[in-house]
């Protein structure tokens, strides 16, 4: 209680009112104008710290969508140009059945011979599209276009060292590749010094993934699948991070690789768009014949034919019942080899060995002749595959030049797989298209319920403000008046 | 016996003491606003006898005193809280400043700019051969390294003014400390001489105010009426007796070469920084030893692990011409020297977006989640053979990557030789530093501790530590991380902000209650102005009535 107002208490009182109601009247103001309710950090430490958060995760949320947009992009013109390489492939079945059997002239033939090899060009044009910098079918390689007219043997290419590679010898590469896809090879230096000394590391995906350290560059260095290199010392020895790459294809008409390529479309998860020539157009995906069988042991006792099928996965083959065997049994099996006793002893009798790319459904089958010692005779693999397109359009446009009606009738089963796999192809695209859409729907539920959240922080409520800004207004005014008041009530009027 | 001349005597005594009285309202009133006035109070006193024998029976009156209205302890406690005042005034006037500049919440700051940088990442990824989705990373490049360095220069120039203003600061409380020393002098002269000094004591209360409001003092006034000020943390004295002591600023080389505060007489005993507890000097003190620097070390931190995170996965894949990937940013420690390599800025083909010699655009999109990248790790089990060793992580969340296997470090045949026996996936692993008892390790190559070890125990040769690293149970991101520090920032705002209007409301307080006990009221001077007034009238009209009264006499004669 204060018992002696004096003058400073009077207009001490008054000016601190005032400058508190008028800070106060500054803020709602400053909300009002800016209808914002959080201006500056200290306005609200944690509605700050969530406004950040949300604005990340909006920012994020643009970024997803903006990634799933140049996917769909991607699969919608992957899509098109599958299309339009099925009609291609359509066209060249109705050239081929035309022309197969009794239908088919020599005259007529070579005619037709000449609009395949217009196919071929459109096909090639279909394959090699570009969608920005990227062939769609390429696989990860945008240097050279991924499809070729003409046929490339299997190669191995010059060694390309980076600019900032110590080593100053020279290398060079030798062998036949015998991959049976289109690889890039990178060995790099993990621990320096002379070829003798030096340890090195071999990636056959490109650099993404390393093989074990390993010592001595000054002899010809095996990189896998029939590549060497070989090193010629220079001033320079070799120090870390020198790296030496090397490309190898596996012949035929493709160029690219099997590469997936990927985009985030949502925290974590990391999206395929493209679907690569390999799978598409070459016979990567059929069964590829390798296959060798040996160790033919002592329980083959007669002569018979052997029939494996194989199922979902690399070990689920299957052997289908033998008359002169009712006990073979597979003893084991894996991704490269299958082993077989033909006679329930416990002894293996027949190792299979397994290359290349199988699926469901593939199936071999081989010969055995009984003697001493018994041989194993020519291994057909059958079953669903893939074929390579441009082989198979190329086989047709000869046949039909070279008037060969078996290899017409031929190409017709080829064209059907091929067909299949581009009907496969778009089915696959298809699919993925659907998952965009449904990750761009959800991104936008989320965006808009964040959307909302932040609003609720960060905005300000209007209603509210301006309530308040009224109630503010009166006490200002009430606070003039006062002042003015105080100002002109005085003692001096009465005495 | 009564006498005439005496009656008239009494008269004059009640005119001049009431003209004396009117005088002291008419000071009162003339200092109504003077600040720091202390309401003055004529002391009445009667004077004679009322035996009736004596020829002074008569009772007279004059002034014994004029009397200063003033409580000393109020005093004491106005001149405390100047301190606290002073202080969060200067803090919150600073920290909103660098608020301002943090102001993430109105955009185009540190967190937009990162997530552009991260998106430009995330729109290579789907066309790694792009030469203008390429040139977008550059940009959004450039942008976040030059954010983060104005950022951190701003921060700095409003250090280095707060460094200054504590050197002009100095040198004013300085000059209050003289006068204070001059004002003692005119006080004990004055009073010690009988005279009265409540106008320069008044004054001198003023300038006790000034001082506090400067730095936090302790004071007690001695019995000759000099002020012996000190400071209230270590007793030194500032002012005693005629002398004051001045402080002076010095530069020290360990804190950015900014001031330290000393004793201008004994530097020797080092710096007094933290004994400033109030006052301007410790609101300026705090926030240029504490608040910024923990500030730019949040942005610094911040910046070096986007620095580390970017290279690290730069430098993992291959660029457009299938050449292996060098640095993205130049290494740094610091936002202010955040910078993008020259390579990449004057070849974008050298940005890395794939992680084999194919445009795979793998790398670019791991880079799109770096904000989500931990900040810190922490240290598995310690196993050693030998001695035993514990070990610390400084700083480590830069130098954090996901590793293959443990590290392990064998020991030579002296202390100072230890080799890494496995870099468990840090190829860049180096031995900083060892002798008898400790143990540093850099991880990423930059050339600071990321790890230490203090060994105890007996070691010898062929002894190994080994440890594994794990991203640390601490979820904080690179981005949560960044959120979270302005947040505190603006929490601090806050504080400052709170503490001072609660100091202002208790010093307003007390203001008022010194004024009402000190303060000049004019209502209480006009009624006390009548009433002098009035006797003073009477007390002229009994002159003029004793006149005629001597008159009479006069005539009684003829």
């Amino acid at each position: 209680m204060i018992n002696r107002i004096t003058e400073t208490i009077k207009y001490n009182m008054i000016t601190n009112n005032l400058f508190e109601i008028s800070g106060k009247y500054g803020e709602l103001m400053e909300k009002l104008s800016t209808q914002k309710a959080i201006n500056r950090p200290s306005d609200d430490p944690i509605g700050t710290n969530d406004i950040l958060d949300f604005r990340t995760a909006r920012t994020t949320l643009a970024q997803y969508q903006t990634n799933i947009a140049d996917a769909e992009i991607w699969l919608k013109m992957t899509d098109t140009n599958l299309s339009g390489l099925y009609k291609v492939v359509e066209q060249a079945k109705i050239v081929a059945i035309t022309e197969s059997g009794a239908g088919g002239s020599p005259e007529t033939r070579q005619t037709m011979a000449a609009s395949v090899d217009a196919l071929i060009e459109e096909a090639i044009t279909l394959l090699n599209a570009k969608n920005g910098e990227n062939y769609i079918f390429g696989g990860s390689r945008t240097d050279v276009p991924p499809f070729s007219s003409t046929y490339i043997p299997p190669s191995i290419g010059a060694v390309s060292t980076p600019a900032n590679n110590v080593f100053n010898g020279t290398v060079s590469s030798s062998g036949s590749y015998t991959g049976l896809e289109n690889k890039s090879y990178v060995l790099r230096i993990v621990g320096g010094g002379a070829p003798a000394a030096a340890q090195y590391q071999i990636s056959s995906d490109g650099g993404q993934t390393w093989g074990a350290i390993q010592t001595d560059l000054s002899s010809p260095v095996d990189l896998g699948d029939g590549i060497s290199l070989t090193f010629t010392a220079g001033t320079e020895d070799f120090a870390v991070n020198d790296q030496f790459m090397v490309r190898a294809g596996m012949g035929g008409y493709y160029t690219g690789n099997a590469d997936t390529l990927k985009t985030v479309i949502g925290t974590g998860n990391i999206f395929t768009y493209n679907i690569s020539g390999s799978q598409l157009a070459t016979s990567a995906n059929g069964p590829v014949a390798g296959v060798a069988v040996d160790g033919a042991g002592s329980g083959l006792i007669a002569d018979d034919t052997i029939r494996l099928t194989r199922g979902g996965s690399a070990s689920s083959w299957t052997l289908t019942a033998s008359e002169n065997y009712p006990d073979m049994v597979i003893t084991s099996q894996s991704a490269t080899t299958v082993t077989i006793d033909a006679d329930n002893d416990g002894t293996d009798d027949l190792t299979i060995d397994l290359t290349g790319n199988w699926s469901s459904g593939n199936t071999i089958s081989f010969d055995i002749s009984a003697g001493t010692p018994p041989t194993v005779g020519n291994v057909d693999v059958g079953g669903p595959g893939s074929v390579d397109l441009l082989t198979t359009l190329f086989a047709l446009r000869d046949a039909l030049a070279a008037d060969d009606n078996a290899g017409i009738s031929a190409s017709i089963d080829n064209l059907n797989v091929a067909q299949t796999q581009i009907l496969q192809a778009q089915t696959q695209s298809g699919a993925k298209l659907n998952s965009l859409e449904m990750a761009s729907k959800n991104h936008e539920a989320v965006n808009l319920q964040i959307t909302n959240m932040l609003a609720d922080i960060e905005n300000a409520d209007l209603t509210k403000l301006i309530t308040e800004f009224q109630m503010k207004q009166i006490a200002m005014q009430a606070s003039y008046s006062m002042a003015s008041q105080i100002g002109q009530l005085t003692i001096l009027d009465y005495i | 016996m009564a006498d005439i001349s005496r009656v008239l005597f009494t008269a004059k005594e009640a005119l001049l003491s009431n003209l004396t009285a009117i005088n002291v309202t008419g000071s009162n009133i003339a200092n109504v606003n003077t600040p720091g006035y202390s309401r003055l109070r004529p002391m009445f006193e009667s004077v004679g006898t009322k035996d009736a024998s004596s020829a002074q029976e008569q009772i007279g009156v004059r002034i014994a005193d004029i009397e200063r209205i003033y409580d000393r302890f109020l005093e004491l406690q106005m001149v405390s809280q100047q301190s606290p005042v002073a202080k969060y005034t200067t803090q919150k006037d600073l920290l909103q400043r660098v608020e301002g500049i943090l102001n993430e919440n109105i955009g185009g700051g540190v967190n937009d700019a990162l997530g552009a940088f991260l998106n430009a990442w995330g729109d290579l990824s789907v066309d790694p051969s792009s030469q203008a989705k390429r040139d977008m990373v550059v940009s959004s490049a450039l942008n976040l390294s030059n954010i983060f360095k104005q950022r951190a220069n701003e921060m700095i120039s409003i250090q280095m003014a707060a460094d200054e203003t504590v050197a002009d600061n100095v040198s004013t409380l300085n000059e209050y400390l003289r006068q204070m020393a001059d004002f003692n002098e005119l006080i004990v002269n004055a009073e010690s001489a009988g005279a009265s000094a409540s106008a320069i004591r008044d004054q001198r209360g003023e300038l006790l105010g000034k001082i506090s409001n400067v730095i936090d003092i302790s004071y007690l006034e001695k019995t000759d009426g000099s002020l012996y000020i000190y400071l209230p943390t270590n007793g030194k004295a500032l002012v005693e007796n005629f002398n004051s002591w001045d402080l002076s600023v010095i530069r020290n080389a360990e804190n950015n070469n900014m001031y330290d505060i000393i004793f201008a007489e004994n530097p020797a005993d080092g710096a007094i920084n933290d004994q400033i507890a109030g006052g301007k000097l410790a609101g300026l003190l705090d926030v240029r030893d504490r608040a910024i620097p923990s500030y730019l070390d949040s942005l610094n931190q911040a910046a070096s692990a986007i620095v580390n995170k970017v290279n690290e996965m730069h430098m993992s894949g291959y660029d457009q011409n299938g050449e292996p990937g060098q640095l993205f940013f130049n290494p740094t420690t610091t936002a202010r020297s955040m910078s993008v390599s020259t390579n990449i800025l004057t070849d974008t083909r050298r940005i890395v977006a794939s992680a084999t010699i194919n445009a795979d655009g793998n790398i670019a999109v791991a880079m799109t989640a770096l904000k989500n990248d931990p900040m810190y790790a922490s240290l598995g089990t310690v196993t050693t053979t030998g001695g035993s060793a514990s070990g610390q992580i400084n700083n480590i969340g830069q130098a954090y990557k996901d590793t293959v296997g443990p590290i392990t470090l064998t020991r030579g045949a002296t202390p100072d030789s230890w080799s890494i026996t496995s870099d468990g996936g840090y190829s860049n692993l180096t031995v900083l530093s060892a002798d008898a008892r400790t143990l540093s390790l850099d991880l990423n190559g930059n050339g600071t501790a990321d790890i230490s070890f203090t060994l105890s125990g007996t070691w010898g040769a062929g002894d190994t530590v080994s440890f594994g690293l794990a991203k640390s149970a601490n979820t904080t991101t690179i981005d949560g991380y960044f959120n979270a520090f302005i947040a505190n920032m603006g929490q601090d705002v806050v504080n400052a902000s709170r503490a001072l209007d609660r100091e202002t409301t208790i010093l307003n307080q007390q203001i008022n209650q010194r004024e009402q006990l000190s303060g000049v009221s004019l209502d209480e001077e006009m009624i006390n102005l009548i009433k002098y007034q009035m006797a003073y009238s009477a007390a002229g009209r009994m002159t003029k009535t004793v006149s005629e009264m001597m008159d009479i006499i006069i005539n009684l004669g003829r």
